[in-house]
C-alpha cells in the first residue's frame, strides 16, 4: 500500500537531522524540525521548512517527549516521522503510536524493533534460524554439575555472567575446567551481592574480537540488498570512534559467508527497512551474531561512500511503500572509506565532554572528503546532548590513499574554543595496528595506555 | 532596553538635533558621531559607531522581537506542551476570556488540545487579561506565549 510522503517531521537533532533534511529537500519533501529551547539556534532548525519547540533542555522532556513530537507532526500536517538514531528510533511504542495516529514511521515495522531490541530474544531467534551466536548456556545454570556439562558444550575460555547483571559487572573469566568449581561458586555469591540475584549463565569468551557489521537495505516487498560490511573495532568503552569499509582483515570467503548470513537472516525475518547486523569475529575468522540495529546508524556514510547509494533516500522510498531503487547486482565497491567521529571532549582529561562556543572553524574538503556536521562558525556546543559534533569521511580507490587523505583532512580541520578528539584521531591514523588493519576492540584501550605512559613526550 | 535600541534612539536624536558632533560614553557603549555640514541637506549623515558590548549583538537581535513583544505585558501564560490552542470550550461557544476580562486565580483561560485530549489552561493569578498572542485553532509550540494577565 503506497502512501506518498510529502512532509516529514525529523524527530532528532544534530548532524543526523541535518543529513535527513538535506535528502528530504532533494526529494521535494517538506521538512519540520523539532527542537528543545536551548537548540533554537541549531542548524537543523534553520535548514528545515518549519520548526516547532517541543520542550526544555532535558532530552526526557523534549527529544524523548512522545506526545509533543506526535502532536507536532499531526498539527503541522506531516505524513511521516523520521526518528534518526538514538532518542526514539528504537522505541517500538513510539513507532506504533505514530502509526496509530496516521503517521508513517520511517523505519521497520514495530514488531521487528520489538523482536530485535530485546537482546536475549534476538539471540534466541537467530539461533533458531541457524545463525551462529556466541556459544552459551540457553538458561541460567543452577548446579555445578550443569556448569560442567555446559562447559563441555561451550569450550574454554568462557565467561560466567550474572543473569541480572550488566555494565560489564558480575563477569568471571574461566580459562580451564579445573578453575570452574571455584569460579562458579564465587560468581554466584558476587551476583547475589551486586544484583540481589544469584543466577548465572555461561558464554564463550572471545578474546579481542573484531566488531564487523553488515549494512542492510530492505523494503516491504521482500527485497533485501546489502551494502557490504564495515569494521567498527576502534572503540572506547563500547563507543565507536573510527569505522572503515571494507574490513582489511577479512578474506573473501569469510566476508562472503558473513554477508550471506546477514542477508539470509534478514529475508527469514521479513525485515522491511534499513538496518545493520553486528557480529563479533575472532582471530580465526569465526563470526558470531551480536545484535541487530533496526535504524539508520551513525556510520552509514561509510557504506554510502563505498557504494554510492543514498541510504536515507532508499529508506524514505521504502517507507512510502515503494520498492528499493537499487538491485544487488548493481551494487559494487567503488572506494575504500574511513570515518572519524569528531567529538567535543577533552581526551587528556578522562574524555570529559567539552561544550562551549566554537570561535574559529576551518573545515577540510577536496576530492574524496565528506563532512556531516551541524557546527558553523560561532556555533555553541550544548552540554545537554551527545558530544559528537561532526563526522569526517575520507574515501579513495585504495586503503592507503584513504588513510593519507584522512590524515591531511584532520590536519586541516581546526576548531578553537572547545576541546575535541581531532588530535586523538590523527594519532590513531598513524597507529601501527590501525595501519596494518589487524586492530581489535582492545586496540583503543591499549593505545590510550601508551598515550598516558608517554604523555610527557607528546 | 538592549544596546541596539539605545544606539538607534541616540542616532535619531542626534540626527534630528542641531549638534554637529557628539561623543558619548556610557556603561560599555562608546559612540562618536559627526555631521558633515555640506551633506546635511541631503539627509545623509555619516556616523561613526564604536559599539563595545558585552553581549553579542546577533544574539540580542535574535531575541529582540520576542522580548519587545512580551517584555512589559504582565505575567505570561506559556504553553506547557505542544498542542492546538482554542479560545473557547467547543465550536460556536464563546471564548473563555477576552482582552480586558477579569480573571481569578484558577479560572480557565483557554484550551490546549493534545493527543485528542482537551486540556484546560488555568490562570496562575488573579487580574485582567492584557493580551492574547495566538489565534483560535493555531498549533502552538512548547513555551509559546499564549495569554498575559496584569
Amino acid at each position: 500500500m503506497k502512501k506518498v510522503i510529502k512532509k516529514v517531521l525529523i524527530a532528532n537533532r544534530g548532524e543526523i537531522a541535518v543529513r535527513i533534511i538535506r535528502t528530504c529537500k532533494e526529494m521535494g519533501i517538506r521538512t519540520v524540525a523539532v527542537y528543545s529551547q536551548p537548540d533554537i539556534d541549531e542548524l537543523h532548525v534553520n535548514l528545515a521548512d518549519e520548526a516547532i519547540c517541543i520542550g526544555p533542555a532535558g532530552a526526557a522532556d523534549s527529544y524523548l517527549n512522545i506526545n509533543n513530537i506526535i502532536q507536532a507532526a499531526c498539527g503541522s500536517g506531516c505524513d511521516a516521522i523520521h526518528p534518526g538514531f538514538g532518542f526514539l528510533s528504537e522505541n517500538p511504542d513510539f513507532a506504533e503510536f505514530a502509526q496509530a495516529c496516521g503517521l508513517i514511521f520511517i523505519g521497520p515495522s514495530p514488531k521487528y524493533i520489538r523482536l530485535l531490541g530485546d537482546k536475549e530474544a534476538a539471540r534466541a531467534y537467530m539461533d533458531s534460524i541457524g545463525v551462529a551466536i556466541v556459544p552459551g548456556s540457553k538458561k541460567s545454570i543452577d548446579s555445578l554439575e550443569d556448569a560442567i556439562l555446559e562447559s563441555e558444550n561451550i569450550g574454554f575460555p568462557l565467561l560466567i555472567k550474572a543473569t541480572a547483571g550488566g555494565g560489564g559487572k558480575g563477569m568471571r573469566l574461566v580459562e580451564a575446567v579445573d578453575e570452574l568449581e571455584d569460579s562458579f561458586n564465587l560468581a554466584k555469591s558476587e551476583a547475589k551481592a551486586c544484583f540481589g540475584d544469584e543466577r548465572v549463565y555461561m558464554e564463550k569468551f572471545i578474546d579481542s574480537p573484531k566488531h564487523i557489521e553488515v549494512q542492510l537495505v530492505c523494503d516491504n516487498k521482500g527485497n533485501v540488498v546489502h551494502l557490504f560490511e564495515r569494521d567498527c573495532s576502534l572503540q572506547r568503552n563500547k563507543q565507536k570512534i573510527i569505522e572503515e569499509a571494507p574490513c582489511h582483515f577479512l578474506d573473501e570467503t569469510t566476508r562472503a559467508a558473513l554477508i550471506k548470513t546477514a542477508t539470509k537472516a534478514c529475508k527469514d525475518i521479513g525485515y522491511d527497512s534499513v538496518g545493520t547486523m553486528e557480529f563479533l569475529v575472532d582471530r580465526d575468522g569465526n563470526f558470531f551474531f551480536m545484535e541487530m540495529n533496526t535504524r539508520i546508524q551513525v556510520e552509514h556514510p561509510v557504506s554510502e561512500a563505498v557504494t554510492g547509494v543514498d541510504i536515507i533516500k532508499e529508506q524514505i522510498r521504502a517507507a512510502s511503500g515503494l520498492a528499493l531503487s537499487i538491485r544487488q547486482k548493481d551494487i559494487r565497491r567503488i572506494f575504500h572509506a574511513i570515518e572519524c567521529r569528531i567529538i567535543a571532549e577533552d581526551t587528556e582529561n578522562n574524555f570529559m565532554p567539552s561544550p562551549g562556543k566554537i570561535n574559529f572553524l576551518n573545515v577540510p574538503g577536496g576530492n574524496g572528503i565528506r563532512i556531516d556536521t551541524m557546527v558553523y562558525s560561532g556555533y555553541t556546543v550544548k552540554p545537554f546532548y551527545d558530544s559528537m559534533i561532526m563526522k569526517l569521511i575520507a574515501f579513495a580507490p585504495t586503503r592507503r590513499e584513504c588513510i593519507k587523505k584522512m590524515r591531511i583532512a584532520l590536519e586541516q580541520l581546526i576548531m578553537t574554543g572547545i576541546k575535541t578528539n581531532i588530535e586523538f584521531n590523527y594519532l590513531l591514523m598513524h597507529n601501527k595496528k590501525f595501519v596494518s588493519g589487524r586492530y581489535t576492540t582492545k586496540t583503543v584501550e591499549e593505545f590510550i595506555g601508551e598515550l598516558n605512559e608517554n604523555r610527557d613526550h607528546i | 532596553m538592549n544596546h541596539v535600541e539605545s544606539v538607534k534612539q541616540i542616532i535619531e536624536m542626534f540626527q534630528a538635533s542641531n549638534l554637529e558632533t557628539l561623543t558619548l560614553e556610557v556603561d560599555d557603549i562608546k559612540l562618536s558621531m559627526n555631521k558633515a555640514t555640506a551633506s546635511a541637506a541631503s539627509g545623509m549623515d555619516p556616523a561613526q559607531l564604536i559599539v563595545k558590548s558585552t553581549e553579542p549583538v546577533a544574539e540580542a537581535e535574535g531575541n529582540e522581537e520576542k522580548a519587545d513583544n512580551f517584555e512589559e505585558a504582565g505575567t505570561w501564560v506559556k504553553a506547557p506542551f505542544v498542542g492546538v490552542f482554542y479560545t473557547g470550550g467547543k465550536e460556536n461557544e464563546p471564548p473563555f476570556v477576552e482582552v480586558g476580562s477579569q480573571v481569578k486565580e484558577g479560572d480557565t483561560l483557554c484550551i490546549l488540545e493534545a493527543m485528542k485530549i482537551m486540556n484546560e489552561i488555568k490562570a496562575p493569578k488573579s487580574g485582567t487579561v492584557k493580551s492574547i498572542a495566538v489565534d483560535n485553532g493555531q498549533l502552538v509550540e512548547f513555551g509559546q506565549h499564549l495569554i498575559s494577565i496584569d
